[in-house]
C-alpha cells in the first residue's frame, strides 16, 4: 500500500488538500470551506483526493503516515472576536490595562478612524487581587488566598467560561500566578485557565495580558474542532495522530494545541512560506522573497540563507501581542480588492474588498465596483471562459463596465487607459510593500529570487519584479494550493522564551545559563514526548539583544548552549554586526553595553520527508502547449495586441517561450510580458525571467 | 495614455494621474521608511512610545512633497528648519552633508527639545531637494532636563540653542561639533539620537535617487507639482463650501510659572473668502517672561495641524494643503510672536496649542454650517490638546544617576467626533501614533513603583458623543532615597471647549501626597493603597509649572490626565450607550441622570425609558425656564447645533426655530445660563482646577423653542461673550502671509 503525507489547509473560501507519496508524487484537491462544520469540507476535499489516487477515503487515510492541518479557526476567532467569555485576574490597580491599551492612537490624520481596541474581556469580568512583585522579582505584597477563591468563584458563577491570569512582573516571579492556577484547579477542575507566566513569560504587561486572554478566548473553538476532527478521522481509518500547524511554522500535537490554542494563529499563510522554503532548498536557492496574492491580501515573507525569519510581538488587528510567527507582512490588496478614486481624483487600490459576496463585478453577483480581478479581465489577461479551469464563467462586459463607469468616465479617460492605469497602481502598491518588507530587514530586494504563489499572483508578478529590480521569478506547480502543499514540509518546532536581562560584558553567567538550560530541557522533553528520537532533535539558541538604553531588541543566534567568558565578546560583536547591517555602518552605540533581554531556545524535531519528484525532460517545443491567440491590452506597453495563449498542462521540462504571452493553468494565469522568458524546470515549476 | 488637465492658480499641467499617484506613494513610502529607521535605531522612549518625531522630504523649492506623519505639528518645524538651512548656507552644501538645529528663533523648531537634522538631496551631483528628520531628545542642556524649563526667564537659560550648523560634512561627523554637543547635555547618550536622525536622512537620499533614476528630474519635478496641485484643489473646494465670513474665537494660556496666576488672551478671527482663508491672531496679549511664548515654527505647525484635521483628513500631506491659507501674526512682542530673549521652550504646548484650540473652534463652527452635508458631519471637538510632562532626576535603583521623563503623560482623552466617542488615552492631538510605556517598562528602567494606573473615569466631556477619558496613576519612589521633578501642565483651569452643545472634559492635575502609609502597609502585608484616602497623607495640587519638586521615600506622585471635549447635546445620547458607560463604571448613575437625563431601572443595569423621557424633558424645561414649544425628542443621529438659512439667518439645528436674523448674534437669541465653571462641571462629573482673579465661567446657550443645548463655552469673569459667527462679513484689509 502506498504511504502518504497529507496536508489540509482550511482557507476562507476553499479547503485545500495536498498529498505526497513516497515517490514524491503530489496530488491536490479542493472543496468549499464549510464554516458551520469544518471537518465536512475537509472530508469533501479528501474524497476528491482519494478518487484522484484511485482509492476510497478509508484507503488514503489508512495509508497516511502524517496528517497535518492548518486551520483558520483561531485566526478567525481572534479576527472576528468570537470566543469564550474570559474572566481576567490581575494585580489590584491595573484592571484598566486592556482599555488603556498603551494608547491606541494611530498615525492617521482622520480622527474618525480613532476607535479603541474592542473589549475582549467584559469590564465586569476583570477581577483585581492584592498582590505585587517588583522589578527585582521580589514579592512586595503577598497573595491573599481567600481573595483568590472569592474572585474565581465570582467570575465563574457570573458566567465566565475560561480564566486568564496576568500579574505585573510574573515573568520574573511566577509564584502568584501558579498559585492562582492551582486554586482554580481545586475549585473547578475542568475550567480552562491560562497564566501569563506560562503563555508568554516576557516583560511588558499589556501584550502579555492580551496574549494570555487570547489564549483562553480561542480555547473553545479549537477544543471542540480538534476533538471532532480527530475522532472522525480515526473512525474513517486514520491510524496516526493528527498534527496541527502552528504560527512559528512547526507541528503541534492536538493536546498542545488545546492547551495553547493561540499558537495556531495565522498558520494558513505559514504553510505557503514553508512550501517556498522547501522549494528553494530543493533548487539550491539561498535568498528568496515569497509573495502570495489571494482574494483579499498580498502576503510577503523573506527566506534568508535558506531559513524563514520569525517576527516577535506581532500586532493582530488593533492588538499588540506577544505572539511569535513566521514573519509574513500582509497588505490589503488581492484579487477582490476594490479600485476607487479618492477626493483628489487619484486612483487607489484596496484595502476594501468586494469579498465573496458580491465579489468582483465579473462574477456577475451584483458587484458594481471594479476589483483587481476585473482589471485583469477587462485587459483580456484572464479568459472569462477559463477561470479556475472553466469552473466559473466570468462576465467580461460587467468587468469592463465597472472599470468604465467608476474610473474611466469620472476621469474622462478611455476604458483601456483606465484598465492599464489601474494595473500599474496595483503592481506599484505591491512593489512598495515588498520593498518595505525587505529593506526594513536590512536587505536589498534585487539580490533575491521571487517565489510567487496564490491564484492571482501570476498576472502581476512580472511587473512587480521589474519595478523592484528582481530578475528571477519561480511560480510553483502547485501555486494555487501552495499553503496546503507547504504543510507537508513542516517539522516539529517548539520555542521557549524567558526574560533574563543579562548585561553581556559584565553580568554573571550562572543565572543566564540556568535559564537557557531549563528552556532547552523543556524543548527537548516536549519533542521527546512527541516521539522524536534524540538524533532527530536539533536545538537552536537565540538571544534578543539591545544596547543598554534601547527599547527594541534584535534577535541573534547564541554561540553555544552554555555560555562561557569567551562568548561575551563574540555575542557582543555578532550583535553589533547584525545591528549595523540593519541600520548602517557607524550606527551602533559605542560605549553602551549590549543587554540580552530574552533568551530563546527553539527545538526542531526533524520529520522524514519524501524527496520531490523530478519530471522527465522533454526536448519538445512550447508550441505543443499553444492554444491559439487573443487580443489583450498589454498593460506594460499600453496598447492592444494579439497575444499567444498557452495551456500550462501541456508544458513539460524544459520548454520555454518568449513574451508577450499568456499561460493558462488550471487555477492560475501567468502574464509573460514582452522581453520576458518563461520556462518549466524539472520539478514542473514555472521559471519567469524578467 | 490618457491625460487630464488640472487647474491651479500657478499653472496648468497636462499629466498622467497614474504616474502622479505612483510618485505620491513612493514619497510617502520613503518618508515612512525614514520613520521606521529612526524608531528602530533610537533608544529613546520618546521616539518608540510617544512617537515624538517626524520625517519629511522637500523639493528644490523647499516645499513639502513627502511627510511621515507622527507629530504633524512638525509640518511647521520641518518647513522652517529647511528654510533656515537654505538661508544660512545657500549653495555651500554637498552630498553627504547634514545640518543640526533646534532654535525656535533661528531654525523653526517648535521647542528646543526637538533637535532636527537637515540634509541636501543630490542626484547626479545636482541638488534635487532636502530631507528633514527631527526628534524630541532626552536632554538638550539648560536649566532643567528634558528640553523645557519653567524656571527660565529667557531663552538663553532654557537649553542649548542651535541655529543651523553643519554637523556631518560629506558623510563624516565633524568631531568638534559632536564634542560640543556631548559636553553640554546631561545624558551623552543623546548623541545616538542624532546618529539615528542622520540614518533616516541617508534612507531618503538613497530612495529619492532611485526614484529619479526611473523618472528623471524634469518628470519628477513636474509630478511633485501635480500632486501639490491636486491637494490644493481639494482643500480649496472644501473652503469654498464654508460660508464666507468672519469666525471669531478666544482662548487663554494659563499660569506661566512666574509671578501671579494670570491668563493670557489669544484671539482669533478666521476669515473665509471664497476658497481662501486667513487666520488672524492680532488680538493677542503681550509676551511673557515664562516659557509659554510660541515661535513661528510652533504656530505654523500646531495651528496647521488643526487645518489638517478639519479639511485634509483623507489626503497625503504636501505643500498644496497649506496654499489656500494665510496667517496674520500679532505684533512682535506678543505670546504668539515673541522676540528675543523671551523664553519659548513650551510654546508649542502653551501659546500655540491655545491658538490651535481657538482655530479648531472656528473651523468646527464653520464646518457645522458648511454647504456640503458631508462637511457638516466633519465638525468635531478637540481633546486635551496638552501633554502634561514631568521629568525627574536622582539616584536609580541601580545606584547610578538617572534622568527620566514619565511618558505616561501622553494619555489625555481625544475629542468626541460626530461619529464616535473620543478615544480614551489618546494624547496631545498633534501627536499621532502615540503610545505610552508599560508599567513594567517604567518600573524596570526607573526607580518607581506604581500603586495604580487606571482610566480617569468620567473625565470625557458629556455629549451626544462623549470625550475620550484620560488616565489616573500614582507612583512612589522605589529603591531610591529621593527624586527631584520638573513639571509642565498647559491645561488645568481652562479646559478645551466642546462643540455643538457638548461639555468640556476634565483637566490635568499634578498632585503630591506626602508622608503616606505605603511603607507601613507593605511592612504589614497589606495591599497597596488604591486611593488618596487610603494613604493617610494630605494631597496637594501643584501649580501648572514648577521645577525642583522633591519626592522622598514614602511620598506619592499622583498624576491625572484630562479628558476630551464632548460633542452634541448630552441628552440626545442614546440611553443604551449611557447605560454601557455606567456598567463600565465610566460614569456614575448620578452623572447619567444629571448630564444625560438617563434614569436607570431599579436593577441598575437597565434604562427606565419612561423616567428617562420625563427627565430629559425636565432638563429642557430647566434650560429655558418653561415648556418647550417644539418637540424634538423623536430625533436621533447627530446634527450640528446651528443651521444657516439662505438669507443669512441662523436657526436651531434641531427644531429650526430662528435664533438671529442676518448679521445678528445667534447667542442673543438663546436662553443663557452662566456659572462658575469648576463647580458646574463637577455636577456633571468633570473636574477642573478652580481659579480666581479671574475665575472662569461656563456659558450654556439653549434654543428657546425646543430646549436643545446649542453651545457651551468658557470666558474669564469680566469678559462678555463675543459675536462669534459673522456670516457674510468681509475683511479685505487683513491679508496675512503665506505659511
Amino acid at each position: 500500500m502506498p504511504r502518504y503525507h497529507i496536508g489540509v489547509d482550511i482557507g476562507g473560501t476553499f479547503t485545500d488538500v495536498v498529498s505526497i507519496d513516497e515517490d514524491g508524487h503530489v496530488r491536490r484537491a479542493k472543496a468549499p470551506t464549510t464554516p458551520d462544520d469544518y471537518p465536512r469540507g475537509i472530508f469533501d476535499a479528501l474524497e476528491t483526493l482519494a478518487r484522484e489516487a484511485d482509492l476510497d477515503l478509508g484507503g488514503i487515510l489508512r495509508g497516511c503516515e502524517l496528517f497535518i492541518n492548518g486551520t483558520t479557526i483561531v485566526t478567525n476567532a481572534i479576527a472576528e472576536l468570537r470566543g469564550r467569555r474570559v474572566g481576567l485576574i490581575t494585580t489590584r490597580g491595573f484592571r484598566d490595562t486592556l482599555r488603556i491599551a498603551r494608547s491606541a492612537r494611530t498615525n492617521d490624520m482622520d480622527l474618525w478612524t480613532q476607535t479603541p481596541p474592542p473589549d475582549i474581556v467584559a469590564r465586569e469580568d476583570i477581577a483585581e487581587l492584592d498582590e505585587r512583585v517588583d522589578s527585582f522579582g521580589q514579592v512586595v505584597v503577598p497573595l491573599h488566598e481567600e481573595q483568590v477563591r472569592e474572585a474565581i468563584r465570582r467570575l465563574v458563577e457570573g458566567g465566565c467560561e475560561a480564566l486568564a491570569v496576568c500579574f505585573l512582573w510574573s515573568f520574573a516571579n511566577s509564584a502568584h500566578e501558579q498559585r492562582v492556577r492551582e486554586i482554580a484547579g481545586e475549585l473547578y477542575p475542568d475550567l480552562f485557565v491560562s497564566i501569563s507566566s506560562r503563555v508568554f513569560p516576557v516583560a511588558r504587561e499589556y501584550e502579555r495580558m492580551v496574549t494570555t486572554v487570547f489564549n483562553s478566548y480561542a480555547s473553545k473553538g479549537i477544543e471542540t474542532y480538534v476533538d471532532k476532527l480527530e475522532r472522525e478521522l480515526k473512525q474513517r481509518g486514520l491510524g496516526v495522530e493528527l498534527s496541527m500547524m502552528q504560527s512559528i511554522g512547526g507541528l503541534l500535537s492536538t493536546a498542545e494545541a488545546q492547551e495553547q490554542p493561540i499558537q495556531l494563529i495565522n498558520s494558513g499563510p505559514v504553510g505557503g512560506a514553508l512550501g517556498a522554503r522547501a522549494l528553494t532548498q530543493a533548487l539550491g536557492i539561498q535568498d528568496a522573497i515569497t509573495a502570495d496574492m489571494g482574494g483579499t491580501s498580498f502576503d510577503t515573507a523573506l527566506i534568508k540563507d535558506g531559513e524563514l525569519t520569525l517576527a516577535h510581538r506581532v500586532q493582530l488587528g488593533k492588538f499588540d501581542t506577544g505572539i511569535s510567527m513566521v514573519d509574513i507582512s500582509a497588505i490589503g490588496a488581492g484579487g477582490g480588492s476594490v479600485c476607487w478614486l479618492d477626493s483628489r481624483g487619484a486612483p487607489r487600490v484596496g484595502p476594501q474588498s468586494a469579498g465573496a459576496v458580491p465579489g468582483p463585478a465579473c462574477y456577475g453577483r451584483g458587484g458594481a465596483e471594479p476589483t483587481v480581478t476585473d482589471v485583469a479581465v477587462a485587459l483580456g489577461l484572464i479568459d472569462p471562459d477559463y477561470f479556475l479551469g472553466g469552473a466559473i464563467k466570468l462576465d467580461r462586459a460587467a468587468a469592463a463596465s465597472a472599470v468604465r463607469t467608476r474610473i474611466a468616465e469620472p476621469l474622462g479617460w478611455t476604458e483601456d487607459a483606465a484598465a492599464s492605469g489601474l494595473y500599474q497602481i496595483v503592481t506599484d502598491t505591491m512593489a512598495n510593500a515588498v520593498r518595505s518588507a525587505t529593506i526594513e530587514k536590512g536587505y536589498d530586494p534585487r539580490r533575491f529570487v521571487m517565489v510567487s504563489f496564490g491564484g492571482a499572483s501570476g498576472l502581476f508578478m512580472a511587473q512587480i519584479c521589474r519595478t523592484m529590480g528582481i530578475k528571477e521569478i519561480i511560480i510553483p506547480d502547485d501555486a494555487a494550493v501552495f499553503s496546503a502543499y507547504g504543510l507537508l514540509w513542516a517539522d516539529g518546532v517548539r520555542s521557549f522564551v524567558q526574560t533574563v536581562n543579562w548585561i553581556v560584558p559584565a553580568a554573571p553567567l550562572e543565572p543566564v545559563n540556568a535559564v537557557i538550560g531549563s528552556l532547552a530541557e523543556q524543548a527537548r522533553s516536549v519533542l521527546a514526548q512527541r516521539n522524536f528520537a534524540p538524533d532527530q532533535i536539533e536545538l537552536r539558541y537565540e538571544g534578543d539583544l539591545k544596547f543598554a538604553g534601547q527599547i527594541f531588541e534584535l534577535t541573534v543566534p547564541l554561540p553555544a548552549a552554555q555560555l562561557t567568558e569567551a562568548h561575551r565578546e563574540q555575542i557582543a560583536s555578532e550583535f553589533k554586526d547584525s545591528y549595523e547591517r540593519l541600520y548602517g555602518k557607524g550606527t551602533a552605540w559605542e560605549g553602551f553595553p549590549p543587554i540580552m533581554l530574552n533568551a530563546r531556545v527553539t527545538g526542531i524535531g526533524r520529520v522524514n520527508k519524501p524527496a520531490l519528484r523530478r519530471f522527465a525532460r522533454d526536448g519538445g517545443s512550447a508550441d505543443r502547449a499553444w492554444h491559439g491567440s487573443r487580443e489583450a491590452l498589454l498593460p506594460d506597453l499600453g496598447r492592444r495586441e494579439r497575444v499567444a495563449v498557452y495551456r500550462g498542462a501541456a508544458f513539460a521540462p524544459v520548454m520555454s517561450l518568449q513574451g508577450p504571452a499568456i499561460v493558462e493553468d488550471v487555477d492560475t494565469t501567468i502574464y509573460v510580458p514582452t522581453g520576458a522568458e518563461l520556462s518549466v524546470d524539472e520539478f514542473r515549476n514555472y521559471r519567469l525571467t524578467v | 495614455m490618457a491625460s487630464t488637465a488640472v487647474r491651479s492658480e500657478q499653472e496648468q499641467l497636462e499629466y498622467d494621474p497614474i504616474i502622479a499617484e505612483v510618485i505620491q506613494n513612493r514619497l510617502r513610502n520613503i518618508s515612512l521608511e525614514m520613520a521606521t529607521t529612526l524608531i528602530r535605531t533610537s533608544g529613546s522612549p520618546i521616539l518608540s512610545e510617544a512617537k515624538d518625531f517626524c520625517c519629511a522630504i522637500f523639493d528644490r523649492k523647499v516645499e513639502h512633497i513627502g511627510f511621515s506623519g507622527y507629530v504633524i505639528a512638525h509640518m511647521g518645524s520641518s518647513l522652517e528648519g529647511v528654510r533656515a538651512v537654505v538661508k544660512q548656507y545657500g549653495d555651500d552644501v554637498h552630498p553627504g552633508d547634514a545640518f543640526i538645529l533646534n532654535d525656535p528663533y533661528d531654525g523653526g523648531a517648535i521647542h528646543q527639545g526637538d533637535v532636527a537634522v537637515v540634509s541636501p538631496l543630490f542626484w547626479k551631483e545636482q541638488l534635487v531637494g532636502w530631507a528633514f528628520s527631527n526628534a524630541h531628545i532626552l536632554d538638550v542642556g539648560g536649566m532643567s532636563p528634558g528640553g523645557w524649563a519653567p524656571v527660565a526667564w529667557d531663552c538663553y537659560g532654557e537649553a542649548l540653542r542651535l541655529p543651523p550648523i553643519r554637523i556631518v560634512s560629506r558623510g563624516t561627523f565633524i568631531p568638534d561639533m559632536v564634542r560640543l554637543l556631548v559636553h553640554n547635555v546631561r545624558l551623552p547618550i543623546v548623541i545616538n539620537d542624532v546618529r539615528s536622525l542622520v540614518a533616516a536622512l541617508n534612507v531618503a537620499q538613497m530612495r529619492v535617487a532611485d526614484l529619479l533614476d526611473v523618472y528623471g528630474l524634469e518628470e519628477y519635478e513636474k509630478y511633485v507639482e501635480v500632486n501639490k496641485n491636486l491637494c490644493e484643489q481639494v482643500v480649496r473646494g472644501r473652503i469654498e463650501a464654508l460660508p464666507d465670513g468672519v469666525y471669531e474665537t478666544y482662548d487663554w494660556a494659563e499660569y506661566d510659572g512666574h509671578g501671579a496666576d494670570q491668563l493670557y488672551k489669544i484671539g482669533l478671527r478666521l476669515i473665509i473668502k471664497g476658497s481662501d482663508l486667513v487666520l488672524d491672531f492680532t488680538e493677542t496679549d503681550a509676551q511673557s517672561d515664562g516659557f509659554i511664548n510660541a515661535g513661528y515654527g510652533a504656530m505654523l505647525g500646531v495651528v496647521g495641524s488643526i487645518l489638517l484635521f478639519a479639511l485634509c483628513y483623507d489626503m497625503p500631506a504636501n505643500a498644496g494643503l497649506f496654499r489656500p491659507v494665510r496667517m496674520q501674526l500679532p505684533a512682535p512682542g506678543t505670546v504668539l510672536h515673541p522676540v528675543l530673549p523671551a523664553p519659548v521652550s513650551c510654546g508649542h504646548m502653551e501659546g500655540a496649542s491655545k491658538a490651535a484650540r481657538a482655530a479648531a473652534e472656528a473651523f468646527a463652527k464653520a464646518l457645522g454650517i458648511a454647504l456640503e452635508p458631508e462637511l457638516r458631519q466633519r465638525t468635531f471637538s478637540l481633546g486635551v490638546m496638552s501633554w502634561p510632562g514631568n521629568s525627574w532626576v536622582g539616584q536609580s535603583q541601580f545606584g547610578t544617576y538617572t534622568a527620566f521623563a514619565v511618558m505616561d503623560c501622553g494619555s489625555g482623552g481625544m475629542g468626541a467626533q460626530s461619529t464616535i466617542d473620543g478615544l480614551d488615552v489618546s494624547s496631545y492631538e498633534v501627536q499621532l501614533g502615540n503610545g505610552i510605556p508599560d508599567v513594567e517598562i517604567n518600573e524596570g528602567n526607573y526607580p518607581m513603583l506604581y500603586l495604580w494606573r487606571r482610566l480617569n473615569k468620567g473625565s470625557g466631556g458629556p455629549g451626544y458623543n462623549r470625550g475620550g477619558q484620560g488616565m489616573d496613576f500614582a507612583w512612589t519612589p522605589w529603591r531610591t532615597e529621593a527624586l527631584t521633578g520638573t513639571l509642565e501642565n498647559a491645561m488645568s483651569s481652562v479646559p478645551t471647549r466642546a462643540l455643538m452643545g457638548g461639555y468640556p472634559g476634565g483637566t490635568n492635575f499634578f498632585n503630591v501626597v506626602r508622608g503616606t502609609n505605603v511603607r507601613n502597609r507593605l511592612a504589614n502585608g497589606q495591599g497597596l493603597p488604591q486611593g488618596v484616602a487610603e494613604m493617610g497623607g494630605g494631597e496637594t495640587t501643584l501649580l501648572n509649572h514648577i521645577a525642583g519638586v522633591p519626592l522622598s521615600k514614602g511620598d506619592v506622585f499622583h498624576q491625572i490626565t484630562g479628558g476630551g471635549a464632548g460633542i452634541g447635546d448630552p441628552i440626545t445620547r442614546d440611553p443604551r450607550r449611557v447605560l454601557a458607560d455606567v456598567i463600565a463604571a465610566y460614569v456614575t448613575p448620578d452623572v447619567a441622570r444629571v448630564a444625560h437625563g438617563v434614569v436607570l431601572g431599579a436593577d441598575g443595569v437597565s434604562v427606565d425609558e419612561a423616567a428617562t423621557r420625563r427627565e430629559r424633558l425636565e432638563i429642557r424645561r430647566r434650560r429655558i425656564g418653561g415648556e418647550p414649544s417644539r418637540d424634538v425628542s423623536g430625533q436621533d443621529g447627530f446634527h450640528p447645533a446651528l443651521a444657516l438659512g439662505g438669507d443669512g439667518a441662523i436657526a436651531c439645528g434641531s427644531c429650526g426655530a430662528e435664533l438671529a436674523g442676518a448679521g445678528r448674534n445667534w447667542r442673543d437669541g438663546c436662553k443663557m445660563r452662566v456659572s462658575e465653571a469648576s463647580g458646574r462641571l463637577a455636577e456633571l462629573g468633570v473636574h477642573i482646577r478652580p481659579r480666581h482673579d479671574p475665575a472662569v465661567e461656563l456659558y450654556e446657550w439653549s434654543c428657546p423653542a425646543c430646549g436643545s443645548l446649542l453651545e457651551t463655552n468658557l470666558f474669564p469673569e469680566g469678559m462678555a461673550p463675543n459675536h462669534d459667527l459673522r456670516i457674510g462679513e468681509r475683511d479685505t484689509a487683513t491679508v496675512g502671509l503665506p505659511l
